[in-house]
């Protein structure tokens, strides 16, 4: 996200609303090596230095959206049975405690620097993890799209005002 | 760093005719918002908001 801001963000050309996310590549865990996509603390950085970029170059309300869950169960079911199948090798998996622990940074840093949150992750949790997310354990079913879309319609029009 | 911009402004609500866009969105995210953006600009475009995303993926 960070490299693309100067590409994605014209001078001169702000957007009134920014409603941004990422977590959900950075929190995946790769076995072999041992290690996360982004670490917590590259993650944490990268973040601090995305919100530092849009808030000195642009002049848009900006929005924050949290991780949405991941069910762990059935992400390892689902992908370890394509697995086994040949259809692919299984290189990561993401779990809860990470996404949480993602989450909670980047809530800091979000809170710290006045930007407004989105809280997606709590939106899904509240009417029902098991239901929206699909087969893959990480991806939404089609009512969760519905119901992420209208919370994000819904957070950019509060911050338009209209 | 994976790219992708939103498609032609208007279509997401099968409207032929362009809306009178007056305020403007930018949507950042991965997979998750991949699947949610043509809705959103769905709901917004009626009020009059520009919507157009990128896939931001990871935090680098």
């Amino acid at each position: 996200m960070l490299a693309g801001l100067a590409e994605w963000v014209a001078p001169g050309q702000s957007p009134d609303v920014i409603h941004f996310n990422c977590g959900l590549h950075d929190s995946r865990y790769f076995k072999i090596a041992g290690t996360y996509q982004q670490p917590l603390a590259n993650y944490t950085a990268l973040l601090r230095g995305a919100v530092d970029w849009l808030k000195s170059n642009t002049d848009a309300q900006l929005v924050w959206a949290t991780i949405t869950p991941v069910i762990t169960d059935r992400l390892v079911a689902y992908w370890t049975a394509r697995a086994a199948r040949g259809e692919l090798k299984v290189e990561h998996f993401r779990y809860t405690d990470d996404i949480a622990s993602y989450n909670k940074a980047a809530r800091e840093i979000m809170e710290a620097a006045g930007v407004a949150i989105n809280d997606l992750h709590a939106i899904v949790q509240l009417a029902s993890t098991e239901e929206l997310i699909a087969d893959d354990g990480v991806h939404m079913t089609e009512k969760g799209t519905r119901l992420l879309a209208e919370a994000v319609a819904d957070a950019i029009r509060g911050q338009l005002g209209s | 760093m994976l790219l992708a911009e939103s498609k032609d402004k208007g279509e997401a609500h099968g409207s032929t005719k362009e809306p009178n866009l007056t305020q403007t969105t930018l949507l950042i995210g991965d997979s998750i918002s991949a699947g949610y953006q043509s809705v959103v600009r769905g709901l917004l475009e009626p009020d009059g908001v520009e919507v157009t995303w990128q896939v931001g993926g990871s935090s680098a």
